[in-house]
């Protein structure tokens, strides 16, 4: 697989899965992430794979990856909430499987703030125990998992810190838990709100990063962009991706809008499928 | 009736004024607005001009608005600050009516906190007092003012009051100056900044509508995305501008690629092409 532009579903969220594929394919689009409520979707009703798996063969789209269960908290001190949380993405899991797609995408959980040291050690606790049990059964169906960065947030007069904001804290779930299974997917909106240089952590990353999430931002917000309508530089991050030889998808992760004129959407992604061509292209 | 897209040449701020207009016309926009950078650059500067003259002619872009100086603040107390300001968009003023440009857009002035009613009240007279001799200036050069109306801004606890928050605070300032040269421009992104409904406010201005702005963003933050980027139904807008009848351009106030700050023009010309397409398409809309 190549670094290839990619979009995921989301841009049409209203759409029924199926029918966001065919609207991406009819633009040119031939890899896709499945976003989390197209996920939710195809989890909650059966009848749905079959005409979404008919529009990827027809648009000759690659399933490349799906966005796990987006508000799972695998790491809740809320043992109920936790194994709710941990049995969607499991079904996220499954659906991955029945459709060959090879990596989902989750968040490293732990979303609450930390008032000490052993309440920390305890969310790590839960955290490692989670994705082990989830690292077993992605393992069974042979499917993958990307661990996305997220940001420190901006709750209280200092912000507060969340696992996961900084690649290395992802990198060490990696490694500790089962490194076959679990990689990291790198969300640029995050990194560049976190602060973070995006070429050092994609190195850092290395032969770990199987996902992108790639949307701009102007260092103050989640503003998820097209890429060139934020500050990040895009010239040193693609080639860093080069560097490392990363031959997954370049994927969007550009949100669409609920009420929004579909004429506009489509628009929107037409030009992102632009911007990420004249991004990759090699000239 | 026809609403006319256009586009301010702040997308190609790094070109020369008549380089962008060429820029924009061969991309096939018909329209556009000298953005305030490029106004700035025009300022008593006839050569520039007769580039910018020659650049309209030879290529048939229309240019009906332009965005006067963006920093005036026409309500300052500071008496000399406030006749410098005067001054630059008198000067803009001439350079519109040198180049055939109908209407200039203004912000209404007053951005600083206001601790009493007593500063207030003397900021709304040096307010009135300022427009009053710009209107004067506008209708002996043929030049109509579009006064932009602004929003509430952020800064302490509760945010601040700000001149021009809703577009009646503009409505006001016109009847109160009282003068055929000034109305309003409805610029989008404020409105929605602000809370307003879009629809509402653009029926209120009915015929004092003389220029747009048209951005999007999420209300959170005064973005100026391309439309759709943001969170603003296009259609009611349309339909309300359809309703009063205005016929003036469909000027996109709005930001361009800018990866890390050294776009190439192709890239430039990605986006100032998407802009277009989104343009129409919002006013097939209707």
């Amino acid at each position: 697989m190549a670094l290839i532009p990619s979009m995921w579903t989301a841009m049409f969220v209203e759409a029924k899965p199926h029918e966001a594929l065919e609207i991406l394919g009819r633009q040119g689009w031939r890899s896709v992430e499945i976003s989390y409520e197209h996920a939710g979707m195809l989890r909650d009703d059966e009848t749905l794979f079959e005409p979404f798996v008919g529009s990827a063969q027809q648009y000759g789209i690659g399933l490349d990856q799906m966005h796990l269960y987006l508000t799972a908290d695998v790491a809740s001190p809320d043992d109920e909430r936790r194994e709710m949380d941990i049995e969607a993405v499991i079904g996220d899991l499954r659906s991955c499987a029945r459709l060959g797609i090879p990596v989902g995408v989750v968040h490293p959980g732990g979303h609450q703030g930390i008032t000490g040291y052993d309440e920390l050690e305890r969310t790590n606790h839960r955290r490692l125990n989670s994705f082990t049990r989830l690292a077993g059964v992605a393992a069974d169906l042979g499917v993958k998992i990307a661990i996305e960065n997220l940001v420190d947030i901006a709750k209280g007069p200092h912000g507060q810190r969340r696992f996961g904001s900084i690649a290395e804290e992802l990198m060490g779930l990696c490694e500790q838990v089962a490194p076959e299974v679990l990689g990291i997917c790198l969300d640029t909106s995050h990194a560049n709100w976190q602060g973070l240089d995006i070429p050092d952590t994609i190195r850092l990353c290395g032969d770990r990063l199987w996902a992108l999430h790639i949307s701009d931002n102007h260092g103050t917000a989640d503003e998820h962009l097209i890429p060139g309508y934020g500050e990040i530089e895009w010239g040193p991050v693609v080639a860093a991706l080069r560097e490392i030889g990363y031959e997954r998808p370049f994927n969007l992760e550009v949100p669409g809008a609920r009420r929004g004129d579909r004429s506009l959407m489509a628009l929107r992604s037409e030009h992102a499928l632009e911007v990420c061509r004249k991004l990759l292209s090699e000239e | 009736m026809v609403m006319t897209p256009a586009l301010w040449t702040n997308m190609f701020a790094r070109q020369s004024p008549p380089e962008a207009l060429r820029t924009l016309a061969r991309l096939g926009w018909p329209a556009a607005e000298i953005s305030c950078d490029h106004a700035a650059l025009l300022r008593n500067n006839h050569s520039l001009m007769d580039s910018c003259a020659r650049a309209m002619a030879e290529t048939g872009i229309l240019v009906p608005q332009m965005h006067l100086m963006l920093k005036a603040n026409l309500a300052n107390l500071d008496e000399a600050a406030r006749a410098a300001d005067i001054k630059a968009v008198t000067d803009d003023i001439t350079t519109c009516a040198k180049l055939g440009i109908s209407v200039g857009v203004i912000h209404p002035g007053g951005f600083h906190d206001v601790n009493t009613y007593d500063e207030w009240e003397r900021m709304s007279e040096m307010r009135q007092e300022s427009f009053g001799t710009i209107a004067e200036v506008a209708a002996d050069k043929g030049v109509r003012i579009a006064i932009e109306h602004m929003f509430d801004a952020g800064n302490g606890v509760h945010g601040h009051r700000r001149f021009g928050g809703t577009v009646d605070d503009v409505l006001e300032l016109c009847a109160q100056v009282d003068s055929q040269q000034l109305g309003i421009c409805f610029d989008t992104s404020h409105g929605y900044l602000g809370g307003m409904n879009l629809a509402e406010c653009i029926k209120r201005c009915r015929e004092k509508l003389w220029a747009l702005h048209v951005s999007d963003n999420y209300g959170d933050v005064d973005r100026h995305y391309i439309p759709g980027n943001g969170s603003i139904e296009w259609g009611p807008v349309v339909a309300a501008l359809h309703e009063i009848g205005y016929n003036g351009p469909f000027v996109l106030e709005t930001w361009n690629l800018n990866t890390g700050g050294e776009s190439a023009l192709s890239e430039l010309e990605l986006g100032a092409a998407y802009a277009l397409d989104v343009a129409n398409s919002i006013l097939a809309l209707y």
